[in-house]
């Protein structure tokens, strides 16, 4: 759980998946699985598949802003996934290695349609992403206004502070996704909390 | 406090959407049930490029265009641009290896500086400075062609596109230093100019061109 103050506000945001999830060793951990998908073994990859794909979907989903796209780079990650495991190297993890191409098809995908963002919000989509610990119960209002802002952020800042906060991604793992270093990966999800703050407290004036 | 669930309300549509990307991918399994090795990929690449090397310096020795005795004079930038093509084909290729893609790219500029170091005055040419920048370009076209096709099968950076340029573009450097014996301000201009020109084609083409896979 991550927690982010925006003056009255305090934002929770649950993530998605944490990495105390899964396991670290033993025959299910993804390095194991890895070498067994990279064996040929299907079930090995439906083990990952079942583990990776859901959250793999909604951070497509927000971060390209388009659910149709999103429903169809989810298919290039996988297929992505299964033609190039022979490039997996276990240095950085299964995570944020499978995390790296969903976002290069986000990515990939922004860049040949031309534009950061062309489809209309969905803030009931976008405010399930967060919630407030104190308010969302009594305010549904708060998280719609977290996920709206959120969509306002550039894509390299969104892409960051999704990855971290919501889908738990660590800082290391964050900027092996994202293809820059620790600190840079730091600097973009900082800018993107700064940013967050001022487009919440110019929500909470109005 | 409820942990909110973004799947809830469209449960059904991203149920479908997960079983098509499922379905899609056990079909390219099935396809390739093996996974081919990273390492196998950049050895073949980095073998097709050196045997397209020795191809051109044979039939440019053969037409009597390059000169092997010049390679006493000029063996160190000719060992620096045989390093800058193995080090940096298997750097542009290889997953990680930050520290071997840096390392090409310093041979890449060592090899560069000792092209023009000892290019003092010169010999003069009848031929017209482009020709030897067109050769150049010509010669490396194959290297080219080879090392676009082994980046399409993964989402190359803009920083690994440009050394497999520099690697593909080391080929015509060698033709060019047993070739040419002109001065260093035609060297810069011909050579260097025209293995740029390559590295930054690399680099756009490599931009157009659909990835077969977005793995990094």
């Amino acid at each position: 759980m991550n927690r982010l103050a925006f003056r009255g506000v305090a934002v929770t945001f649950w993530p998605l998946a944490r990495s105390s999830d899964i396991p670290i060793n033993g025959p299910d951990s993804d390095d194991a699985l890895m070498a067994r998908f990279c064996g040929g073994d299907q079930e090995a990859f439906a083990v990952l598949y079942d583990r990776y794909a859901p959250q793999l979907e909604v951070f497509l989903r927000r971060f390209v802003r388009d659910r149709a796209l999103a429903e169809d780079l989810l298919q290039t990650t996988f297929l992505s996934f299964v033609r190039a495991r022979g490039r997996y190297v276990s240095t950085a993890g299964l995570r944020a290695w499978i995390y790296a191409i969903a976002a290069n098809a986000g990515r990939d995908a922004l860049r040949r349609r031309g534009t950061r963002a062309e489809e209309p919000l969905d803030p009931d989509t976008l405010a399930g992403a967060v919630g407030d610990s104190e308010l969302a119960m009594s305010d549904p209002n708060v998280a719609r206004a977290v996920g709206e802002a959120l969509q306002q952020l550039p894509p390299e800042q969104r892409e960051a502070v999704l990855l971290h906060k919501l889908h738990g991604l660590s800082f290391p793992e964050v900027a092996v996704a994202v293809g820059t270093t620790v600190g840079a990966a730091k600097v973009r999800a900082h800018r993107g909390y700064q940013r967050l703050k001022v487009l919440l407290a110019a929500w909470e004036d109005a | 406090m409820t942990e909110h669930n973004p799947m809830d309300g469209d449960a059904g549509r991203s149920s479908r959407a997960l079983l098509r990307a499922r379905a899609a991918a056990l079909a390219e399994l099935a396809r390739q049930p093996r996974a081919v090795p990273w390492w196998r990929d950049a050895l073949s690449a980095l073998l097709l490029i050196v045997a397209t090397t020795a191809m051109v310096m044979g039939i440019g020795a053969w037409l009597s265009i390059v000169e092997l005795d010049r390679l006493r004079g000029r063996w160190l930038p000719l060992l620096l641009l045989v390093a800058v093509q193995v080090v940096g084909v298997f750097a542009a290729i290889a997953p990680g290896k930050t520290l071997m893609r840096w390392s090409a790219a310093m041979l890449a500029v060592s090899a560069a500086v000792a092209i023009l170091v000892g290019r003092h005055g010169g010999a003069v040419s009848p031929l017209p400075g482009f020709a030897c920048s067109t050769s150049h370009v010509a010669v490396d076209l194959i290297p080219l062609a080879l090392v676009l096709f082994y980046l399409r099968k993964f989402s190359a950076t803009l920083g690994r596109s440009l050394l497999a340029g520099v690697a593909a573009a080391a080929t015509g450097a060698m033709a060019g230093e047993l070739s040419c014996g002109r001065g260093w301000s035609h060297v810069l201009v011909h050579h260097i100019g025209a293995g740029a020109a390559i590295a930054i084609a690399c680099v756009l083409l490599s931009r157009v061109l659909a990835p077969q896979t977005l793995a990094p």
